[in-house]
C-alpha cells in the first residue's frame, strides 16, 4: 500500500457508529449548520486526503503533549476516563470528552491549518459543552510548530447552551 | 524567546508578494494598450516591488499585537 492509502485506512476505519439519541459535542456545529442532517445522520462519511492529514497533525500533537505530560508528572485526566455523558432530555445524551482535564480546568486541543488568535466559531458549541459537563473552565489549546501551545480561555454563554439544546431537540425529532 | 511558528515564518516568505500581485495587476490595467519597453517595464516592476513590501510592513507593524497571552499554570503530582 502506498503512504496515502495507509494514512487515509487508518482514520477512516476508526470512527464511533451514530445512535439515535446519542449525540456527541463534536458534531454539535455540523448539526446546527446542516452540513450533518437526519437523512446522511447513519452514513459513513469518508475523509478526503487533506482532511485525514489534518486529523492526524492533531492527533500526533495531542499525542505528544500527553506524553510530556506524564514524563513530567503532570497531574491530569485522558482518555475515556473524563468522557461526560450528559442527559439533555429522556431521549436525548449528549457525549462529550475533552482532550485534557486538570482539577480546576479542561483543555481542549488543536491544531489548525491558518493561525487563530480567537476561537472559531466552529469550536465555541464543543467548548460550551466541554464547560456544561464538567463544570470546570475551559481553555483551548492552539498547537503550532514548533512545538507549542497557545491557550485562549473559552467565556461560557447560557445563550449558547440554549442554542445547543434546542438543536439536538429539533434534530432528534426529525431522525427516524 | 522565539516564538515565531509556522504561520510567522510562512508570512515572512510571502509577505512581499501578496500586495506586489494586486499592484502589478493595477499597474497593467492603467497601462492598457499602451506600448512598454521591457526595460522601462523592469525598472517600473522594480519600483512597486519595493512599494508593496513598504505597503506589507507599515500594515504588519498596524496590526494589533497579542498583549495577553495566556500561560496558565499546570500542576505535577
Amino acid at each position: 500500500m502506498k503512504t496515502d492509502e495507509i494514512l487515509l485506512k487508518y482514520i477512516n476505519s476508526d470512527s464511533h457508529e451514530r445512535v439515535k439519541g446519542r449525540y456527541w459535542a463534536t458534531d454539535i456545529y455540523s448539526i446546527l449548520k446542516g452540513h450533518l442532517k437526519p437523512k446522511n445522520f447513519f452514513e459513513k462519511k469518508l475523509i478526503d486526503i487533506t482532511g485525514v492529514r489534518n486529523i492526524l497533525s492533531g492527533m500526533a500533537f495531542e499525542s505528544q503533549l500527553k506524553e510530556v505530560f506524564e514524563k513530567t508528572g503532570v497531574d491530569f485526566k485522558y482518555g475515556d476516563e473524563i468522557k461526560r455523558e450528559m442527559k439533555i432530555t429522556d431521549e436525548i445524551t449528549l457525549v462529550v470528552k475533552p482532550d485534557f482535564e486538570f482539577e480546576k480546568w479542561v483543555l481542549e486541543t488543536k491544531y489548525p491549518t491558518k493561525k487563530r488568535q480567537e476561537i472559531p466559531e466552529w469550536y465555541l458549541y464543543q467548548l460550551e459543552a466541554e464547560y456544561r459537563a464538567t463544570n470546570k473552565e475551559v481553555k483551548l489549546g492552539i498547537f503550532s510548530y514548533p512545538f507549542n501551545i497557545s491557550y485562549i480561555t473559552y467565556k461560557p454563554d447560557h445563550k449558547r447552551w440554549s442554542k445547543i439544546v434546542e438543536t439536538l431537540v429539533k434534530f432528534h425529532n426529525k431522525l427516524k | 524567546m522565539n516564538q515565531s511558528n509556522q504561520w510567522d515564518k510562512k508570512f515572512k516568505q510571502e509577505y512581499p508578494f501578496m500586495a506586489f500581485g494586486s499592484l502589478l495587476n493595477a499597474y497593467g490595467q492603467m497601462n492598457q494598450q499602451k506600448p512598454k519597453e521591457i526595460k522601462e517595464f523592469l525598472k517600473d516592476a522594480d519600483s512597486i516591488f519595493e512599494l508593496a513590501i513598504k505597503l506589507m510592513e507599515k500594515a504588519k507593524s498596524n496590526a494589533e499585537e497579542i498583549t495577553n497571552e495566556e500561560n496558565p499554570d499546570i500542576d505535577t503530582k
